[in-house]
């Protein structure tokens, strides 16, 4: 649409080249601006320091370059899903040199398929569930290497590890998984004191994942040793076995007479 | 683990120099003292001692008692473990997730908040949505031009029902949700966005890229009634605190403002009443502490990665927690002591800590992007993040209300609305 309405004969710009070279003080000169069509601002009065991301900035032009690369050349008018990119500041420079490490090449940055149909405030629960689970079997399946590698991948098998760690009492028998909603099937158990290192073993997983292996394996035994207490204590207070202790105790008394 | 190590940062020290040195005082008079002097000065004690006892305060609770083995049945008096409340259990993972498709993913912004009459203001690319969460039905307040928009930030007035939207071109528009309709525009504070906003009854004060913070009457027609000077760039974080006397400001400078209604009036050379200079990163995470009044929580930016706490009367630095990646917002358990912080990469995470010993007690991950706004139900129970993977998740960290105490509604420190006695 933009060559129909260009009726000046202008050079061509090499787009790229304007904006690596038109930053100022990290930020875009007017001009640079104006070329690249992005939205007029005006220049606030003091300059903004280049921060400690002076070295990932270089990267982050381009990729804040990629991410907006939808509405460069094209009025911002007719496009009506043009996103605002906030390449500016320091915070949000650091941010776009991270997202060019996704590799995914997602437009949006959205985890929804790029098909989907978006509609404000739809509930997506089951959804995006259902991708996380599907992400999480493929990172197990495919294992390293044969998907580039995100951080946010790495990040989510660090928890991944982390969470079957915290349970080495139970490896015989379920690992309970407790980042992803899917469950390995668990072979069922009898013996009472086997379902209650399995009980402990999901409440530890679930809530210490920031504990030090040394202190999981304390919490554990200790609830390990309070639920066989209370089991023993249980089994202490059923009427069989109040009167074995009566029987005891008469045999005692009658043996000394 | 001694747990017998004093806190320092838990301690209120005007309290615990009052009690030590209160004996010497009175000794002089304790011979002509009628009954009823005597009962005004206990009644006065009390009231401004909020029946406190200890000086100290100490990181972890007392240990519960427990039996080595189990005693004789018939002999037993059993003392089971006593436990103050049943352990809360926190789900990780969000309760719910909703599509926000066009949200910005602007560390800057403030585009999220929930409003105390249940319903959740959320805004995406131009437009205003509203939420609300009775009936989870959602509705478009408005959307703005291209020319004035996209929408920079949000904020409930604290009646629940008027919001106030900041834009891109300097503008802020007030609307009343009741009727849908736009009540005024106010210009003319500003030279540039307006990313961060905060209510004190009929005051909203702004804060904008230009560094300033603007304190609109919204009553008025002349609606700038003052403009504090201080940040050099833009104003990222921006609270009031709950008593409405004291103003939290953190900017990209790195700089956290604490601005008191009664020092910035007067003719001293700065405006605001503390400058805070700790953080190495921009600070956009603010949190006035509900159940101790002068005690703010501050969170950095990338390069900092540490949430400090201040207190707000003297500008002293009471404690300062490194998280290891970027704080993008703070919000405090109404219910308990506990703080939430939401994080950027690499987790995208929200951590609970305990407060003061800062123990982490739960990891919340979900986003796959940095958590950059949050809020809080106005019951206390849920809280709503949203981050740059356009997406709106609900977590169910803070525990149902009816778990809550009401003690700390009661306990209103005396002469809490005053900076100085005098």
């Amino acid at each position: 649409m933009a060559l129909g309405r260009d009726r000046l004969i202008r050079p061509p710009v090499d787009l790229a080249e304007v904006f690596l070279r038109g930053r100022v003080g990290g930020r875009l000169t007017p001009e640079a601006r104006e070329l690249l069509g992005g939205p007029p601002v005006q220049q606030p009065v003091t300059n903004r320091p280049e921060g400690v991301g002076a070295t990932t900035t270089t990267a982050a032009r381009v990729g804040g370059l990629r991410r907006g690369g939808g509405s460069f050349g094209t009025p911002r008018s007719t496009i009506r899903r043009a996103r605002y990119t906030p390449a500016r500041g320091r915070e949000n420079t650091a941010a776009t040199a991270i997202s060019m490490g996704r590799g995914r090449g997602r437009a949006t940055g959205s985890s929804l398929p790029s098909w989907y149909p978006r509609t404000p405030l739809r509930d997506i629960t089951a959804i995006s569930r259902a991708i996380e689970r599907r992400r999480a079997r493929l990172g197990e399946r495919e294992g390293d290497g044969q998907i580039p590698e995100t951080p946010i991948a790495q990040a989510e098998r660090v928890l991944d590890s982390d969470v079957s760690s915290s349970a080495p009492l139970e490896h015989n028998f379920c690992t309970p998984a407790a980042a992803t909603t899917k469950r390995k099937p668990c072979p069922p158990s009898i013996h009472n004191v086997s379902k209650i290192l399995l009980n402990v073993a999901k409440q530890n997983a679930e809530e210490s994942e920031f504990l030090t292996p040394q202190k999981k394996l304390l919490n554990s035994i200790d609830t390990v040793e309070k639920a066989v207490r209370e089991e023993l204590q249980r089994i202490k207070r059923t009427p069989s076995a109040r009167k074995e202790e009566r029987q005891m105790k008469v045999r005692t008394l009658m043996s000394m007479r | 683990m001694d747990r017998f190590i004093p806190n320092r940062s838990a301690m209120d020290f005007d309290f615990a120099h009052y009690m030590l040195t209160e004996g010497r005082k009175t000794k002089e008079t304790q011979s002509v003292c009628s009954p009823a002097r005597e009962a005004y000065r206990k009644v006065l004690a009390e009231a401004l001692n909020m029946n406190r006892t200890r000086i100290l305060a100490f990181r972890n609770k007392p240990p519960t008692p427990v039996e080595l083995y189990p005693s004789e049945h018939s002999s037993s008096s059993l003392h089971a473990p006593k436990s103050a409340k049943p352990k809360r259990h926190i789900p990780q993972s969000s309760e719910r997730t909703l599509d926000a498709p066009d949200l910005v993913d602007d560390f800057y912004l403030n585009l999220l908040d929930w409003g105390s009459a249940n319903v959740l203001a959320i805004a995406l690319g131009n437009t205003v949505y509203l939420w609300d969460a009775s009936d989870s039905s959602t509705s478009e307040l408005v959307t703005v031009d291209d020319e004035i928009g996209p929408v920079t930030s949000v904020s409930w007035a604290p009646d629940g029902r008027h919001i106030a939207i900041g834009l891109n071109n300097s503008a802020v528009q007030l609307w009343d949700t009741a009727s849908n309709k736009q009540l005024r525009t106010m210009r003319g504070g500003h030279s540039s966005r307006v990313g961060s906003m905060t209510w004190n009854s009929h005051i909203l004060t702004t804060g904008g890229m230009d560094g300033q913070i603007v304190n609109n009457d919204v009553r008025i027609r002349s609606h700038v009634v003052e403009t504090y000077r201080g940040h050099q760039q833009e104003v990222c974080g921006l609270k009031w605190s709950a008593s409405g006397q004291q103003l939290a400001s953190g900017g990209n400078d790195n700089l956290v403002h604490i601005w008191d209604r009664s020092v910035a009036s007067s003719s001293s050379p700065t405006q605001w009443l503390h400058r805070m200079e700790d953080h190495t990163s921009a600070v956009k995470a603010l949190a006035w502490c509900p159940f101790q009044s002068n005690l703010l929580a501050t969170g950095g930016g990338g390069g900092d990665r540490t949430i400090k706490f201040w207190n707000t009367h003297t500008g002293a630095c009471l404690n300062s927690v490194d998280t290891g990646s970027q704080v993008c917002a703070l919000l405090w358990n109404k219910n308990e002591r506990e703080l939430l912080s939401s994080h950027g990469f690499t987790q995208n995470q929200l951590t609970l800590w305990k407060y003061p010993s800062m123990v982490k007690m739960a990891g919340l991950t979900g986003h796959t992007s940095r958590v950059l706004y949050m809020t809080q139900s106005p019951d206390g129970s849920t809280v709503a993040t949203a981050a740059g993977d356009e997406t709106l998740r609900f977590w169910n960290v803070f525990g149902a209300p009816e778990v809550a105490k009401s003690a700390p509604k009661v306990n209103q420190e005396p002469f809490a609305h005053v900076n100085r006695i005098r």
